[in-house]
């Protein structure tokens, strides 16, 4: 699904600026809330292996426990817009990362919906996404210790912010498919009509 | 540069014997492995696993090395800490009766290796002593704690205990065992104060992942989750001297040199020399010990999805693999989170290494003078400063 923004040269081009260089020419709309998601996950993602204080021998992610206010950390959300926004609640040994999608109207909002439950149905695969989205927003991301024990944190933090970056490009992409399609179909049934 | 040498796909943490040729890592599992490292005079020193010790059923979470006794202390997961001993070749463990019912999260022998401290998820800290009548290591529980205990540091004196907790407090208590500690022993709160008093505690505005003791023993510092480092005089222990605020993300642990300077390690990666004001026991701001820059620019993915691919392909490999691809690298020379710090004051490869670290990259870094030197330098030089 994604692949067809892969071929799109300026969205590789765009993806690979780092934070830094965007100052300059490069700079687009999007830049400054993708930076802030950058920050933001960079100093949330500050966490250890830390065994239950609840129950002997177990060692559950504390965000989703939430058995003790101490340990976890005043969740931040990242607007751009109203409809567009991305929570991070962070805790001792867990992140949790949730994404609203922009959807602006009906077909965009079957579109990402259909598209979000192709990811999450595939969540094993993707290691970090959550099976099902938190409260309020589309897609949730539940990042463990674990996981940044096996994988470096600044590609975890990379591969989040693309998937931002893309997911409005691919389903406005998607739309456009679906609209000439349709506009297609029409056009061919319409021929019935002609004498 | 520093010596770096990748040992394991993961170290939680590492210990060194009296004589720095032997050295105890836990590689982020329920084992703890055992080096014996030959130093060349130059070029890197080889290691060799010697012993490999099983015993524990969870993750090892501290390693302490007792110099002169040459006993070795673990803690883990599993609610239990050993004592392993050194006889005819062989490494024995004895069970400590820690009383524990949740994880033990760090351990430290006292400097006179009489006492070991053994913190814990159970929201205290169990002071350790061996029983000569019993034949074991028997416990006396520290309470008064909020939250898990992240952090132990012993005074040089061994009576008095600096703590880091779970819930934003840094504490000195007392650990002076009737018995087992000469009586008449004074610290700068009295004589022989009673067992687990909270002689002083320092509220912060995050988890404390780590405390130390100045060699002097009038100064402690604490390290908190809010990337701040509070330094506390014992001559004015009311409130704290100094509060450093890094301009990086937090540190996790610390430890000081015999120079009366100390070292932070921790989610920066890089560490951080804090120099000791001379006359005084105030700190620097922190000096880090590479100057080069981080990049973290994602210079390898065209799509979402190939990123991903590319990042579940490579995950297995990041945990397994010694090389790190030249894609992922980062300029510092550890690469994930640095979560152990040792003073070594030793040679190896014909430099003199003052410290070392390892990471959950699985690292062993070996930290020269040439590189406090340099960061001192950069330091003091006005321009080359916080670039």
């Amino acid at each position: 699904m994604f692949a067809s923004s892969a071929q799109d040269p300026s969205a590789s081009e765009r993806s690979s600026v780092a934070p830094a260089a965007t100052a300059g020419a490069k700079a687009h709309v999007l830049q400054p809330y993708l930076d802030c998601i950058r920050h933001s996950l960079t100093a949330a993602l500050c966490v250890q292996n830390f065994a239950s204080q609840i129950v002997e021998r177990h060692n559950k992610p504390e965000i989703e426990a939430r058995a003790n206010e101490e340990l976890l950390l005043n969740p931040l959300v990242i607007c751009r817009s109203e409809d567009e926004a991305c929570m991070i609640e962070p805790s001792v040994n867990s992140v949790r990362v949730s994404l609203r999608i922009k959807q602006a109207d009906s077909t965009e909002e079957i579109l990402a919906q259909k598209f979000v439950r192709f990811l999450m149905q595939r969540a094993d695969n993707f290691i970090v996404l959550r099976r099902k989205a938190v409260e309020g927003y589309d897609i949730s991301f539940l990042i463990t210790n674990f996981h940044l024990e096996q994988m470096y944190k600044h590609k975890l933090i990379d591969f989040i912010v693309q998937l931002v970056e893309e997911i409005n490009k691919e389903i406005s992409a998607m739309k456009l498919n679906v609209n000439t399609r349709a506009r297609l179909i029409g056009q061919e049934f319409l021929k019935e009509f002609v004498f | 540069m520093p010596i770096v040498e990748a040992l394991e796909p993961c170290i939680t943490c590492h210990a060194w014997n009296r004589d720095r040729s032997m050295l105890a890592i836990s590689p982020n599992s329920n084992d703890i492995h055992i080096y014996s490292m030959q130093a060349a005079t130059a070029g890197p020193p080889k290691f060799t696993r010697a012993w490999t010790l099983r015993e524990h059923d969870a993750l090892v979470t501290g390693i302490d090395w007792a110099a002169s006794t040459n006993r070795i202390v673990s803690s883990s997961q599993d609610r239990n800490a050993y004592v392993w001993e050194l006889q005819d070749n062989e490494w024995r463990p004895t069970l400590v009766i820690l009383r524990l019912q949740r994880a033990a999260t760090s351990v430290s022998w006292s400097p006179d290796e009489a006492k070991f401290a053994v913190g814990s998820g159970e929201k205290l800290v169990a002071v350790c002593y061996f029983e000569s009548q019993n034949n074991f290591w028997v416990s006396k529980h520290l309470r008064r704690h909020g939250s898990t205990v992240l952090g132990v540091s012993w005074s040089p004196s061994a009576l008095l205990l600096a703590t880091g907790c779970a819930d934003s407090r840094a504490r000195i208590v007392s650990a002076y065992v009737k018995g087992v500690d000469k009586s008449g022993k004074q610290t700068p709160f009295g004589e022989d104060p009673a067992f687990g008093t909270v002689l002083a505690e320092y509220a912060c505005a995050g988890w404390v992942h780590a405390a130390a003791w100045h060699p002097n023993g009038t100064t402690v510092v604490f390290a908190s989750h809010d990337s701040r480092v509070t330094v506390v005089s014992l001559l004015s222990p009311e409130a704290p001297l100094q509060v450093i605020r890094l301009r990086g993300l937090p540190i996790k642990a610390l430890s000081f040199l015999p120079t009366g300077s100390f070292i932070g390690v921790g989610f920066e990666y890089t560490p951080l020399l804090f120099r000791q004001t001379p006359g005084a026991s105030t700190y620097s701001d922190g000096e880090p010990l590479e100057t080069a820059e981080r990049n973290t620019g994602g210079s390898f993915a065209t799509s979402a999805v190939n990123a991903a691919m590319r990042m579940f392909q490579a995950q297995d490999k990041a945990g397994q693999e010694q090389t790190v691809s030249q894609t992922a690298k980062l300029s510092s020379v550890h690469q994930n989170c640095v979560t152990c710090v040792r003073a070594f004051e030793g040679k190896v490869g014909g430099r003199v290494v003052d410290f070392t670290t390892t990471g959950l990259d699985g690292f062993v870094v070996f930290w020269t003078s040439d590189e406090l030197v340099s960061a001192m330098r950069a330091a003091t030089t006005p321009l080359l400063s916080h670039s």
